[in-house]
């Protein structure tokens, strides 16, 4: 009988062969790592006229009929730029800081990552005290990773005792799913209150819905996912100024597109070399560093979008639409690879500071 | 155009190299492609520093691409139960590979690249740690659990077959 690498290696022989011409790839990689460089420039410039500061209230639930507990309306104090206190020993925000903006982790190699969140009403920045486990823990299948809701309030993590918990930033509770419950890490919020992910040692089709107080449903998690897929969409912004943007290649269940967004450049927080995050662009950095990260985490407002068939110029007929989600999309370019965007409270902030946008 | 000389060199020689792994990271020709021009792309700013050694940075990149992007994009993936159906010209070694594919596809995206990189690009547990990101313990678990249900699988396929 074969063994599994001979199987391996006869599969292999389907591989495809060829591709684009290697001065192309070339090509699309200096000018990616222009446009990376240029972006920063870029949100500089934008943020130098809209950095008056932001001060909006945000609505009540707006469209979002299955959150039974929204936020209480609240005053966003994020202004732009935002100053990362460089340097600075951050605050400990407590279990009940509020709702957050965004949250990322700063790993420490061999032992638990710290995670870092900004505080969307008054803008602080401060480490959450919460008991990650350690990167490098076998027991724990996948990396380490913080789902944060849209409307900022919940966040959901592996624990050291429990492969998931989610914390409510507003009344500082803590809830898990049943103990014999198990399930990979990466987890994604649906809506405000619904998280949706993938039973451990299941299939991809094998997953779960659960709204913290009840009991964890078995779904096929993709109508959830697909359901997602305008926040998951990475945008980089291009050379042609900060109103063009283009995406990565995505795909759909018509096959794979690309797609050109035309979008604003609002602001950014954190700055080129202070978040000190791992970039999957820098695998020889040094986690530990903070001046070896290269993360900016730049806001933008979505306008519109066409889909091309890969590797054509002219639009696919009828390509075009417009999703609500994507208005809210805040994205990063060239940031920190685990950063996680409170993306409805921040939509919210973006829609009142542009009117009726 | 420093450093392009030898990166086309090394495109030339190892670009068919890096598609084998990566169609059976992706189980997709599309994806293959899209993937390994992907971390080619992404190496060229990193170019002069690499070049002395590249394929090893590559492969790393290759390889956490490929579990990034399927993290990113879980929603266009389709599942079915309806393995394709051979055609009468297909030999058995040609169900026996469409059987592998169909197997991987059901590991999770960091058990399938363990066992490519231990089992097809012969890469110590230490280098496939490093390539991934995770512990030696991580890559022992994820092979040990990749292999049983590859087992368990293959037994099941075989059940249904005997019945």
């Amino acid at each position: 009988m074969d063994t599994l690498r001979d199987r391996l290696a006869e599969l292999a022989d389907d591989a495809p062969t060829g591709g684009e011409p290697a001065a192309e790839l070339w090509a699309r990689g200096t000018r990616t790592h222009r446009l990376r460089a240029a972006a920063l420039a870029a949100a500089v410039l934008v943020v130098g006229i809209v950095s008056t500061g932001i001060g909006i209230r945000l609505a009540d639930g707006d469209g979002d009929h299955s959150a039974p507990a929204p936020v209480p309306a609240s005053t966003v104090g994020i202004s732009l730029p935002i100053q990362y206190p460089v340097g600075e020993d951050l605050p400990d925000l407590g279990a009940a800081p509020g709702p957050l903006a965004a949250i990322w982790l700063v790993p420490h190699f061999g032992g638990p990552p710290e995670a870092v969140g900004l505080v969307a009403e008054t803008g602080t920045f401060g480490t959450l005290p919460i008991d990650l486990p350690a990167e490098d823990d076998p027991d724990i299948p996948e990396n380490v990773e913080v789902a944060l809701s849209p409307d900022g309030r919940r966040i959901a993590y592996p624990s050291v005792t429990s492969s998931l918990v989610v914390h409510d930033l507003v009344s500082g509770r803590d809830s898990s799913p049943l103990s014999e419950f198990e399930t990979r890490s990466g987890y994604t919020w649906v809506d405000a209150t619904h998280l949706v992910g993938h039973v451990a040692g299941g299939s991809d089709a094998d997953g779960w819905v659960w709204e913290p107080g009840t009991t964890p449903k078995p779904v096929n998690p993709y109508p959830y996912l697909q359901g997602y897929r305008g926040r998951n969409i990475w945008v980089f912004i291009d050379g042609g100024g900060p109103r063009s943007c283009s995406s990565t290649v995505l795909a759909d269940s018509t096959g794979r597109v690309q797609v050109p967004v035309l979008c604003d450049v609002i602001g950014f927080i954190g700055s080129s070399f202070v978040l000190g995050h791992w970039n999957s662009d820098r695998l020889h950095g040094d986690w530990n560093n903070p001046d070896d990260g290269n993360g900016t985490v730049v806001a933008l407002n979505i306008r519109s979008i066409t889909t091309h068939p890969f590797g054509s110029a002219a639009p696919r007929p009828g390509g075009e639409f417009d999703d609500p989600a994507l208005h809210h999309v805040v994205v990063t370019a060239g940031a920190p690879t685990r950063v996680a965007f409170a993306t409805d409270l921040l939509g919210q902030t973006l829609d009142t500071r542009d009117g009726a946008s | 155009m420093n450093g392009y000389v030898d990166f086309e060199a090394f495109v030339v020689a190892r670009r068919d190299a890096l598609l084998r792994t990566a169609y059976l990271l992706t189980g997709n020709h599309h994806d293959a492609e899209d993937l390994v021009q992907s971390a080619l792309v992404k190496v060229v700013p990193m170019w002069t520093r690499i070049q002395d050694r590249p394929e090893p940075y590559v492969r790393k990149v290759l390889v956490r691409e490929s579990v990034s992007r399927w993290r990113g994009r879980r929603w266009r993936e389709v599942t079915t139960d309806v393995v394709p159906e051979a055609t009468r010209h297909d030999t058995a070694d040609r169900a026996d590979r469409i059987s592998l594919l169909e197997d991987l596809r059901r590991l999770s995206p960091r058990q399938r690249a363990v066992l490519v990189l231990r089992y097809f690009d012969d890469l110590t547990e230490a280098d496939t740690a490093a390539a991934l990101g995770i512990s030696v313990g991580t890559v022992k678990s994820h092979t040990r659990d990749a292999l049983a249900r590859l087992r368990h699988q293959q037994s099941g396929e075989e059940q249904r077959v005997a019945t």
